[in-house]
């Protein structure tokens, strides 16, 4: 191709034209390899990279970054020969580049050997771009994680992944995220004076409760918190009073105990922990998501209190459905997000119980878990109620003010066509005036003629739209 | 250019607050004043001169097709889906039109999306694209590339 400058392309030849600034955000989007190496495309672009406002020091990356089979790369990695001669490669050219790099950085990543923290290397990089660079964006992974054992049975003979922070070495960051690091109690020193830091982000982090409370009393200013897949530590506390969202996911602990008088958004999946072990105190709560299939953890063993918990066993403790001595999170809820066999009439009632008293639901959305087939319990479950079961969604004088005046959206997912999930979308399909859409996500190969059936009923709301899909198209997302 | 809107065919609605823009083909667009806020070029100038709205705004530096993808992608909240049908020239129009009108926003998203369409490419490839002449000697190009050799190792096997 022959491209005249000032030829027909008149209006795009204006891409030369484009200030420095734009083409370095360019390049500060690009993979570490492909910034260095746009120094070569010409004049003017050989000194951009070196401007980049963001650098990810990303292992897979930089060691023969052109070796395009990942697989075999891979295997490469876990070659211990090798592992040394990767870390001392890294080393260089993290030393390299921050040495020809201009001007500040706002946000960096390294992901690294475990080499490199035996050494104190990464340690020395985290100090350089935080007092030289003027970062306000960490995000720190070590390469190889922490073997993976059973989370209840670790002990403390955890290799070597320590990583040793000095005193405020944090105070100009507005965003850290840890992932496959040990962190001892002095860790928490580098969180002092942390005013600026409003994002943290600790994942398979190992840690003692003093640990992690010694972090979070110096993180007075937290607004974002997530804790996943970390462990080391029973209790659990968080009552930073500032944190508007706090995600948990993954953990085996004994006790949660959040009390958090603004909390905005909670977002919890396959928690361990006994149901009684929850203590939750967030009267503000508007949008609350929980997801348990995690059907891979081994922890079921002997003690039926350790189990992954179910959204109905958050909906016994963090309501007034056992008893008022617990707070009701889920009143002023807007969002609701969950895990929940809706042909399960144990769970039902935790639902029925939670939409009536949560006044204000705008959003519901529910997945019912495919894995846990119940047929026998269903059957059984028959005669606990005083009114045959069939009738629980169409009993009267028992109605769902959220349901009738506030609803606007609702998704089953897992739908498969089951009494219990038809008389459930009919009730909100009748009874929802303020609904807006409806989503059914068929759990099978077409959409099930129940679902169908759903379209001809009457609706309580004339701008109602139903929309059915199917699980393998959208769970994509 | 697939569709342009020469009439001025548009129903006046007035609920809506709109601005009238010019573009570089001399087309009239009627653009909801939600989205014109986004473009600071625009913004500045109805704020501080409180401008007669039907006044059309000239544009001389962008197409009415590269118009109309804007106001798409703004509408559509920056879709990743919608962004994917573009062409190189379209992603290119879009991000000298975005630096133009000075949207911020925008400016980030379509510089990620055009970061995502470069990686993994060659060096020529980026070349065509932006219409660089490489303006190196064989010299300097050798130099540069000893200075960052881990990037450039194997390259020329390929």
């Amino acid at each position: 191709m022959n491209s005249v400058r000032g030829g027909n392309h008149g209006r795009l030849s204006m891409i030369n034209q484009l200030p420095d600034e734009v083409l370095s955000h360019i390049i500060s989007s690009l993979s570490i390899d492909e910034a260095v190496r746009s120094s070569v495309i010409s004049k003017r672009w050989g000194p951009l990279w070196k401007r980049a406002s963001r650098l990810d020091f990303d292992n897979r990356h930089m060691i023969n970054p052109l070796f395009q089979n990942s697989l075999s790369r891979e295997l490469r990695f876990l070659d211990p020969n090798n592992a040394s001669q990767h870390a001392y490669i890294y080393a260089k050219i993290v030393d390299q580049v921050l040495h020809q790099h201009l001007g500040d950085l706002t946000t960096c990543r390294f992901k690294h050997f475990r080499r490199s923290l035996l050494v104190g290397e990464v340690e020395k990089w985290v100090e350089f771009v935080i007092l030289n660079k003027g970062l306000t964006s960490l995000s720190l992974e070590c390469e190889l994680s922490i073997p993976e054992v059973d989370p209840v049975l670790v002990d403390l003979s955890i290799p070597n992944v320590k990583i040793n922070f000095k005193p405020k070495i944090f105070s100009n960051l507005h965003s850290l995220e840890l992932t496959n690091y040990v962190l001892n109690n002095a860790v928490s020193s580098a969180f002092q004076s942390c005013e600026k830091l409003t994002m943290l982000k600790l994942k398979k982090v190992f840690m003692r409760a003093e640990t992690i409370n010694g972090v979070l009393d110096n993180c007075l200013f937290l607004e974002k918190f997530s804790l996943i897949d970390s462990f080391g530590f029973k209790e659990l506390k968080i009552m930073n009073t500032r944190i508007k969202y706090l995600e948990l996911l993954r953990l085996v602990v004994d006790e949660i105990d959040v009390f958090i008088e603004n909390l905005q958004v909670l977002v919890l999946n396959s928690l361990i922990c006994p149901p009684k072990g929850l203590k939750i105190f967030t009267p503000k709560l508007k949008s609350f998501y929980y997801v348990y299939n995690a059907p891979t953890k081994k922890v079921q063993a002997n003690n039926p209190e350790v189990r992954v918990l179910k959204t109905q066993d958050i909906f016994e403790n963090c309501s007034h459905l056992l008893g008022s001595r617990t707070m009701n999170i889920f009143q002023n809820l807007f969002v609701l997000s969950i895990d929940l066999d809706l042909n399960n009439i144990r769970e039902i009632l935790s639902l029925s119980f939670v939409l009536r008293s949560c006044l204000y639901l705008k959003n519901l959305e529910i997945t019912v878990p495919v894995n846990k087939v119940s047929n026998s319990n269903d059957d059984s479950d028959e005669g606990t109620l005083p009114f045959p079961n069939s009738m629980f969604w169409e009993r009267e004088g028992i109605s769902y003010n959220c349901i009738n005046h506030k609803l606007k959206y609702a998704t089953i997912r897992g739908f498969r066509g089951r009494e219990q999930e038809v008389k459930f979308a009919k009730h909100l399909i009748t009874n929802g005036n303020m609904m807006e859409k409806m989503t059914i996500i068929c759990d099978s190969v077409t959409i099930v003629d129940e679902a169908k059936s759903l379209l001809s009923l009457p609706r309580a709301s004339s701008s109602l739209s139903i929309t059915m899909d199917l699980k393998f198209k959208t769970s994509i997302v | 250019m697939q569709k342009t809107e020469g009439e001025e065919s548009k129903a006046e609605n007035e609920e809506v607050k709109q601005v009238t823009l010019m573009t570089s083909d001399g087309v009239k667009m009627k653009v909801e004043i939600s989205i014109v806020y986004e473009m600071e070029i625009v913004r500045s100038f109805i704020e501080v001169n409180d401008a007669d709205h039907s006044v059309p705004f000239p544009l001389p530096n962008v197409s009415s097709h590269t118009l109309d993808l804007i106001i798409e992608l703004v509408k559509n909240e920056y879709d990743d889906e919608f962004m994917k049908t573009f062409s190189h020239d379209e992603l290119k129009e879009v991000l000298v039109a975005a630096n133009y009108l000075n949207m911020k926003t925008l400016l980030d998203f379509i510089a990620t999306a055009i970061a995502n369409l470069l990686e993994k490419k060659s060096v020529e490839f980026i070349r065509n694209f932006f219409n660089i002449v490489n303006d190196f000697t064989p010299e300097e190009e050798a130099e540069i590339r000893k200075t960052n050799e881990w990037v450039f190792q194997d390259l020329d096997e390929d």
